[in-house]
């Protein structure tokens, strides 16, 4: 899966072992926008041993935090299950607000390797 | 917010009513609503402690806007206080060139088809030995700023004060064509004339005894013009042999005199009449250059003379050289509501 950035949403890549996102993300129908990518992820995540994630956002609303505390929860399931799974969370140096958004997500992984990586 | 980003808690929540109503919530149901209602008070908790950053965030964006939207404001106040002054050190047409970003401002020229226009004061010398330097002041800067007033009212982009002296074109930065441009600036010529007369009265009463006459000189040609200097320091001119003879034609003028050469009175014989001068011999043009006197403005003609009218509760600036077909029904349409405002203030 390939979606492009638009100016509501980040740009997501889904491959068999990857999934990466990048931009902004305030979708005006946060459903439509997060229940393929979670059915693909549960997807991927139950066909492979490892995977990696990648997270580049400038700047996420309510909506788009509820589908990120489900997002993480999926990925710390498959983690606790013995799966390999490593999230990076990547944020600008002088953007403390998806610095602490970061760190709040950071709270719920105990199993699933997950790193804040400053960019 | 859509339900479908609460399908599971709404599962867990119509499954836990369901076992309720039937009685069968056991111990095993129960840690798992509660498990699930945990879950939901955490994300809820960091929902709103996110929201709140987001919140204090846009504040803080939302302050430094209007701060800068107040720096922003000071200095635009600030540009256009000294746009206002510099627009006096420029010709409105170069002006409203520059800042509307038509013209570049760099070192550069074209070559255009120009009316020069030149004038003095006849024995100007003379007259500044005999007044007191404030009254030079004052009563020079009367003229030329009357003057100015005619030469932009005629669209004229006047070049430079030398002096006494005026150099104003028509033809650059904005063109009517060379007979309209060359018809403004004869007719701006004779204004000036008619308002000299006038302003001597004025000026006769501030102590001004003898009175200002001016001469002027207007040619037509292919001139250069544009931005002449260096990068730091640019002066907007017009320079050329028919700059020059423009000039020449000017000192070789009379006193209430408008000379000007062949090429102008050809492009302006439709308008104005003329009586031949003597021919005039200038350097950097092989044969003697002919030079005619305008007398006025053709009565056939006074039909296509500006209107022009200002005093109290009238404004009024006709100027049929250009008038669109738009504007003539406009004029039209004006003229019964004309007549009801004379009779109405009649009335009154």
């Amino acid at each position: 899966m390939h979606l492009e950035a638009t100016n509501r949403t980040p740009e997501v890549l889904i491959s068999d072992s990857v999934l990466e996102m990048k931009g902004e993300c305030y979708p005006e129908d946060i459903t439509a926008f997060a229940e393929p990518i979670l059915e693909l992820l549960a997807e991927k995540l139950a066909a492979c041993d490892s995977f990696s994630v990648s997270l580049e956002l400038r700047y996420f609303n309510s909506s788009s935090a509820k589908f990120f505390f489900d997002f993480f929860e999926v990925l710390e399931e498959t983690a606790a299950k013995g799966k390999s799974i490593s999230i990076q969370w990547r944020y600008r140096s002088s953007d403390n607000s998806m610095k602490e958004a970061g760190e709040d997500f950071e709270e719920d992984m105990e199993v699933a390797d997950y790193q804040l990586v400053e960019i | 917010m859509s339900g479908g980003l609460f399908k599971q808690e709404e599962a867990l929540l119509d499954n836990a009513k369901e076992l309720a109503e039937a009685n069968s919530l056991d111990t095993e149901q129960y840690l798992l609503l509660l498990k699930g209602y945990e879950k939901l008070l955490k994300q809820t908790r960091r929902l709103v402690k996110m929201s709140d950053r987001t919140e204090a965030q846009l504040n803080l964006m939302s302050k430094e806007q209007v701060e800068l939207n107040q720096t922003l404001s000071g200095q635009n106040t600030k540009l256009e206080t000294l746009s206002v002054k510099l627009s006096k050190y420029l010709s409105p047409q170069v002006y409203e060139s520059i800042f509307s970003g038509k013209s570049e401002v760099r070192v550069g020229a074209d070559r255009k088809f120009l009316t020069v226009f030149f004038s003095d004061i006849v024995s100007f010398t003379e007259i500044t030995d005999q007044l007191e330097p404030e009254m030079l002041t004052n009563s020079l800067n009367a003229y030329l700023n009357e003057m100015a007033i005619v030469a932009i009212s005629h669209g004229a982009t006047i070049d430079k004060y030398i002096g006494d002296a005026i150099m104003a074109f028509f033809g650059d930065p904005e063109t009517l064509g060379p007979q309209h441009d060359a018809v403004k600036c004869v007719t701006m010529a004779l204004s000036m004339q008619e308002k000299v007369k006038l302003l001597n009265y004025e000026l006769n009463k501030m102590g001004v005894t003898r009175p200002f006459n001016i001469r002027c000189g207007i040619n037509s040609g292919i001139c250069t013009v544009g931005n002449f200097g260096s990068e730091n320091r640019l002066d907007y001119t017009a320079i050329g042999n028919q700059v020059n003879l423009a000039s020449r034609l000017e000192s070789s003028a009379g006193v209430g005199e408008v000379l000007i050469s062949e090429e102008t009175m050809l492009l302006t014989q439709e308008h104005f009449d003329f009586v031949p001068n003597q021919e005039i011999h200038v350097k950097g043009f092989a044969r003697p250059i002919k030079t005619y006197t305008v007398t006025k403005l053709k009565e056939a003609k006074d039909l296509s003379a500006n209107l022009s009218f200002h005093s109290k509760g009238l404004d009024l600036e006709i100027d049929p050289l250009v008038l669109s077909e738009d504007s003539k029904k406009i004029i039209q349409e004006l003229i019964p509501q004309l007549e009801n405002i004379i009779q109405h203030s009649t009335k009154n």
